[in-house]
C-alpha cells in the first residue's frame, strides 16, 4: 500500500520536481547581490559628488590653463562615474526582476505539484474504497479505471508545469538578453546566419521542390517540437473586422487592424528572395522573418523562429482560419491571407493554398497572434 | 522557501488513503455487501450484479422461456443494466462521504434520481 503511494507520488511529481530543481535559487544570495549593488552605487555616488565638489573648489581657488585642463579631466571623470551608476542601476533592476520571475515560476510549479498530489490522494482513496467491492474479481476493472483517469490528469498537469517552466526560463533569458545589450540571442540571430546563408541556400535541395514552390527552409532551431497550451481563438463577431484586398481582387475580412496590416505587409513582400536567417524586408527573408517583420511593422512583436511563433490563441480548425493567422510547422511558418490561401517565404515569397504538410516537418498548429 | 519533502507527501497520501479505506470498509460492513438487483415485472427473471456490472446471479423461471430466446436475451440485458445502475447508486451513497465525487464518477457510481424508472424505490426510504 505505502509502496504504491510512494511510487505514484514519486512518478507523478517527477516533472514538477525537475522544474523545481531547475528553478532553484537562493533568495538570500540574490538579495545579497542586490544589497551589495546598492552599497557599491552609494559609494560610487559619493566619489562622484566628492570629485564634483573638488572641481568647484579648484575653479574658485585658481585660474589658468592648468586649472582648465584639470577641470575638464574632472568633468569627464564625473561623466564616466555617472555612466557607471546608470549601468549599475540597470543591473540592479534586472536582478530584482529575475528574482521576481523565479519566484512566480516557483509558485506556479508548486501549485501544479499540489494539484498533482491532490489527484493522487483522491485516486488512492478511491483505490482503497474499491477493495470493499464484492466479489474481488470486479475490483480489477474499477482500479484500472481510476488509474487510467489519474494518468490522464497527471499528464495534463505535467504539461502545464512544462509550460510554466518554459515561460519562466524564457522570461529570464529575456532579462539576461536586455542586460547584454538588447541583441537577439540564440543561433537565429542575423549575425551568425549571415555567415552560413549562402552555403545553406546553395545546398538547399527542397526549396521550391516537390510541393509546388512551397516548403521554405528551416527557420531555425530543430529539436523537439513544442506545442504550448493557448486559449482557443474566438470566431469573428458581427460588426468587427477589417477589409483587405487580395492580389486576385477578392476582398476578405481580417479580425482586426493589426492582422490586416500584417497581411498587407506580408503581401508587399511577394517576390522577395529567400535568404536563410533573413529579416531584411525587400531584400531577403526567411519564412519566420517574413511573418515576424510583417507583424512587427503592424506593431506586434513575434518571436524570431518559426516554431516559437505559436503565440496568441490557437485556431482549432482549418475552416476557422482568418487573414493574419499563422500556420506553424516545426521549422516553417506561413501567414494565412484569406480565401483559402497563405503567403510564405519559399524562394521567393509567394502565395499558395493553405496546407498542413511541409517536407519532412511536423505540423504544430494554426495560431492567431492577435489573440 | 522550504524544500519540498517528497517522503512526507508520500506518507501523507498513504495515510489519508488507508484512513479512507478503513472508513469505506466500515461503511460497507454496516450496509452489507453491495449488489445490484433487478427483476422483470412478473418476477420470472432475476439478475444480480456486483458494483461495476459483474454478473453474480441469474434466475430464469420456466415461464420466461415461452417468449422465445430473443426476447429473453433482451430482457436479461436490460435487467443487467438496471441492476448495474442500482449497484452504482448504492456504492455512491455508501462511499460519497469518503471518496471524491469525481472518482466515484470515474468508477461509474452515480446516484439514480428518484423519478428514474431504474430507481430502486422499495429499498430506500429516500
Amino acid at each position: 500500500m505505502t509502496e504504491h503511494a510512494d511510487q505514484l507520488v514519486r512518478h507523478g511529481l517527477d516533472t514538477t520536481n525537475r522544474f523545481a530543481r531547475k528553478l532553484r535559487h537562493d533568495p538570500a544570495a540574490i538579495g545579497g547581490a542586490r544589497d551589495a549593488h546598492v552599497a557599491l552605487q552609494t559609494s560610487v555616488g559619493t566619489t562622484r559628488d566628492h570629485a564634483s565638489a573638488q572641481r568647484v573648489q579648484l575653479v574658485s581657488a585658481s585660474s589658468g590653463s592648468t586649472t582648465d585642463r584639470a577641470t575638464a579631466t574632472s568633468q569627464s571623470l564625473e561623466k564616466e562615474v555617472q555612466d557607471l551608476l546608470d549601468e549599475s542601476a540597470e543591473i540592479e533592476q534586472a536582478v530584482a526582476e529575475a528574482a521576481e520571475t523565479l519566484h512566480v515560476g516557483e509558485i506556479k510549479n508548486d501549485q501544479v505539484r499540489d494539484q498533482i498530489i491532490k489527484e493522487i490522494s483522491a485516486s488512492m482513496k478511491a483505490l482503497e474504497a474499491v477493495k470493499t467491492i464484492q466479489p474481488p474479481e470486479s475490483r480489477g476493472a474499477a482500479s484500472r479505471d481510476i488509474l487510467m483517469k489519474l494518468q490522464t490528469k497527471i499528464s495534463r498537469l505535467t504539461g502545464q508545469a512544462a509550460t510554466f517552466s518554459e515561460q519562466t526560463i524564457n522570461q529570464l533569458t529575456d532579462i539576461g538578453t536586455r542586460l547584454g545589450g538588447g541583441e537577439q540571442s540564440t543561433s537565429a540571430s542575423s549575425a551568425s546566419s549571415t555567415k552560413v546563408g549562402s552555403s545553406f541556400n546553395s545546398s538547399n535541395g527542397y526549396s521550391g521542390g516537390s510541393d509546388g514552390g512551397g516548403g521554405g527552409g528551416g527557420g531555425g532551431g530543430g529539436g523537439a517540437v513544442h506545442k504550448p497550451r493557448l486559449p482557443v481563438a474566438i470566431p469573428p463577431q458581427p460588426g468587427s473586422g477589417v477589409a483587405i484586398n487580395l492580389p486576385g481582387g477578392k476582398q476578405v475580412m481580417a479580425p482586426n487592424e493589426t492582422a490586416a496590416k500584417a497581411v498587407r505587409n506580408a503581401l508587399s513582400q511577394l517576390g522577395v528572395p529567400y535568404v536563410w536567417g533573413g529579416t531584411a524586408r525587400g531584400v531577403g527573408l526567411d519564412c519566420s522573418g517574413l511573418t515576424m517583420t510583417s507583424y512587427q511593422d503592424a506593431g506586434l512583436q513575434l518571436p524570431r523562429t518559426a516554431a516559437q511563433q505559436t503565440v496568441g490563441a490557437e485556431v482549432p480548425s482549418i475552416d476557422q482560419l482568418l487573414p493574419g493567422d499563422l500556420v506553424v510547422w516545426s521549422g516553417h511558418v506561413a501567414m494565412v491571407i484569406g480565401d483559402g490561401q497563405m503567403v510564405e517565404a519559399g524562394d521567393p515569397v509567394h502565395v499558395s493554398t493553405i496546407r498542413t504538410t511541409n517536407a519532412g516537418q511536423s505540423f504544430i498548429g494554426f495560431y492567431r497572434p492577435t489573440g | 522557501m522550504a524544500d519540498f519533502d517528497i517522503d512526507l507527501a508520500t506518507a501523507r497520501v498513504a495515510e489519508e488513503a488507508s484512513r479512507a479505506g478503513a472508513e469505506a470498509a466500515a461503511r460497507i460492513a454496516r450496509s452489507g455487501p453491495v449488489a445490484g438487483k433487478a427483476s422483470s415485472p412478473d418476477s420470472t427473471i432475476e439478475v444480480q450484479v456486483a458494483p461495476g456490472g459483474l454478473l453474480t446471479g441469474l434466475t430464469i423461471h420456466r415461464s420466461a422461456l415461452r417468449h422465445g430466446s430473443a426476447v429473453l436475451a433482451d430482457r436479461i440485458f436490460e435487467l443487467a443494466q438496471r441492476a448495474t445502475r442500482r449497484a452504482g447508486d448504492k456504492m455512491y451513497h455508501a462511499l460519497a462521504p469518503v471518496v471524491d465525487a469525481a472518482q466515484l464518477q470515474t468508477l461509474g457510481y452515480e446516484p439514480i434520481p428518484d423519478d428514474d424508472p431504474d430507481a430502486d424505490t422499495y429499498s430506500y426510504g429516500r
